[in-house]
């Protein structure tokens, strides 16, 4: 079984090939990045000119690397939300005039299952498992019980924890994107304690018992340190170590929710395997990676971060989530609307300010 | 422009897309008979829910599947920017699926050829919404060629380019366009409103080679962006 996967939610236009046996005979990724650089962020319209742009030529690259035709494609699945709509159009057009034209099922991708289904097609993942759901539109823990199975145990009632990077990044006149550019820099900083003595930073939720997120105070915290900062230019070794103190704290409220939502896992699943998986664009962060390793194993549970090109938006986990369906016969109709908002676990109580990142 | 020549007009069945303008409009134009099927619905929130299953319903009635669609003609706009997105999406992948050539055609020559066809030695000029203060126009000479270049302006601008009198005002946003131009509504001998493209009449222009465009959005205008009203801070080099 092969699947192609067409996603353009946000600033990477991908489209892929993975077959049932996970095999991923064509990745394509074409980021966004030097469109949208001079605006310090991704311009939803750009976003949208650019995916109808490359589109169809990614969508014959990907069938030249993987030495297909659409002919021996068994479905085709298109990420049809949640994102910036202008972009999902565009592929999901795409996904359901293929779909149409080759008489093959069609499978309206929720994006957010894609990173929440990408452990498996990396790793021999069983359901159940903990999910971190980490990147610039969403911060979530939820639980994966099978394919479209969901349950949400918490959200970001604010900024996701990606946004808080890249706005956080953007303060201290790191270049877009922030995120990975804060992460680069934070590693300059030689004394990471003398950097968190000297920046007092907030660590919001910490503590708390509900396992809910809240990055926005923190992102105004650095607003704070930055403009008290004197001179005309930043002083680099600076920038550096307020980096590397927002990372730590980062680091501590994403440990104490996690690891309390392990404690909640182990006890009302007692699965044979108990694993954590970070996945989303922030999960490419190797501060983050390298803390959640460090409390999964105290806890004894099994760790899984995606390799970075499978972490960040991508067409192959749209494909997989395409394949994980197709085989249950979870096939949609070609009249599927498109939502920019579109919760995995539509039961989970509403949270105040949370909005369309629950 | 462009021209995507077509093997054999004579037997050809050309598949014609437009949701720029509002509706969504699917037409399978068999070109021998000069006859075909088509269909147009008014529900410009649904164009993305509808369209695929509106093309799928056109070729069944007309007894063809889609690897009987010789061609493909999309409008390319100016129009709807998320209209542009779904029809330009659609005819492209529907062109890379079956192999097939996809032709552009601006929405404003479509609407040109549409409210001149038949009309004896008239002047048009076409003015669509563009859903802010200005409008997309471009006026054209009795034979179809065009008079000025395709724009997205103002009423008060569009009249200046034309000449002292047009024959026809068309279009689908004629009734604001005549409640902004004052006076200039003299200028026009009548106003024919425009709700759709005919889609047959859009594909029969897959025979018009000089108006061809490549199956890329016709925007007039820049992306709707601001730059950051906050000043970024500059890093001290290491």
């Amino acid at each position: 079984m092969k699947v192609l996967g067409i996603e353009t939610s946000c600033d990477e236009t991908g489209v892929a090939i993975v077959g049932d046996d996970k095999t991923i005979h064509a990745n394509l990724v074409l980021s966004q990045l030097k469109e949208h650089a001079a605006f310090g962020g991704v311009v939803p319209e750009i976003a949208a000119r650019a995916h109808l742009d490359h589109l169809d030529t990614l969508l014959r690259a990907a069938l030249d690397d993987a030495g297909a035709t659409f002919d021996e494609l068994d479905g085709v699945a298109a990420t049809c939300g949640p994102g910036l709509i202008g972009g999902v159009m565009v592929g999901m057009m795409a996904g359901k005039a293929i779909a149409a034209a080759k008489k093959l099922p069609f499978i309206a991708v929720n994006h957010l299952e894609a990173h929440a289904l990408t452990p498996r097609l990396t790793d021999n993942l069983a359901f159940p498992y903990l999910l971190l759901l980490v990147s610039g539109g969403h911060t979530q823990i939820l639980v994966v019980e099978g394919v479209g199975q969901y349950k949400r145990w918490s959200t970001t009632l604010d900024d996701a924890l990606g946004e808080c990077f890249d706005k956080s990044a953007k303060l201290m006149g790191l270049p877009y994107p922030g995120g990975p550019n804060l992460e680069k820099l934070a590693g300059e900083c030689p004394d990471p304690t003398a950097a968190l003595e000297r920046f007092d930073l907030p660590r919001p939720m910490l503590g708390r018992p509900e396992l809910d997120f809240s990055f926005s105070g923190l992102k105004t915290a650095v607003r704070q340190h930055v403009d008290s900062m004197p001179g005309d230019t930043l002083d680099r070794a600076d920038i550096a170590a307020l980096a590397c103190a927002f990372q730590s704290v980062v680091a501590d409220v994403v440990t104490d929710r996690c690891k309390r939502a392990m404690e909640r896992f182990t006890t009302e699943y007692a699965p044979n395997a108990p694993t954590l998986v970070v996945s989303g664009g922030v999960a490419a962060n190797t501060a983050l990676r390298n803390t959640l390793q460090g409390l999964t194993d105290t806890m004894n549970m099994s760790f899984i971060a995606p390799p970075l090109k499978l972490c960040s938006d991508n067409g192959a986990m749209i494909a997989w989530t395409g394949v994980e369906r197709l085989r249950l016969g979870m096939t949609d109709t070609l009249d599927v609307a498109a939502r920019p908002r579109w919760p995995l676990d539509p039961t989970a109580e509403a949270r105040i300010g949370a909005g369309v990142k629950a | 422009m462009k021209s995507a020549g077509l093997p054999d007009p004579a037997h050809n069945f050309i598949l014609s897309i437009d949701t720029a303008l509002g509706p969504c409009s699917v037409g399978l134009l068999d070109v021998a008979s000069g006859e075909g099927v088509s269909r147009i619905v008014h529900e410009e929130r649904a164009q993305a829910k509808i369209l695929v299953p509106l093309i799928e319903e056109v070729l069944a009635e007309a007894g063809k599947t889609f690897e009987g669609i010789d061609a493909i003609v999309t409008t390319v706009g100016p129009g709807s920017f998320t209209g542009l997105r779904l029809s330009l999406s659609t005819a492209r992948s529907l062109g890379l699926a079956l192999n097939k050539p996809v032709i552009g055609i601006t929405t404003l020559d479509a609407a040109a050829h549409q409210v001149l066809q038949g009309q004896e030695a008239k002047t048009a000029c076409i003015v669509l919404e563009t859903k802010r203060q200005d409008f997309y126009a471009r006026a054209y000479h009795s034979d179809l060629s065009p008079m000025m270049e395709m724009c997205a302006s103002s009423g008060s601008d569009i009249i200046e380019q034309l000449p002292d009198s047009i024959d026809i005002l068309s279009g689908d946003a004629t009734r604001r366009f005549v409640e902004n131009c004052g006076d200039g509504r003299a200028m026009f001998g009548e106003i024919l409103p425009m709700e759709a493209l005919d889609p047959l009449l859009l594909g029969a222009l897959a025979m018009r080679e000089e108006i061809h465009y490549d199956a890329l959005p016709v925007y007039l205008r820049g992306a709707d962006v601001s730059s950051p009203k906050r000043v970024q801070r500059v890093i001290s080099k290491a």
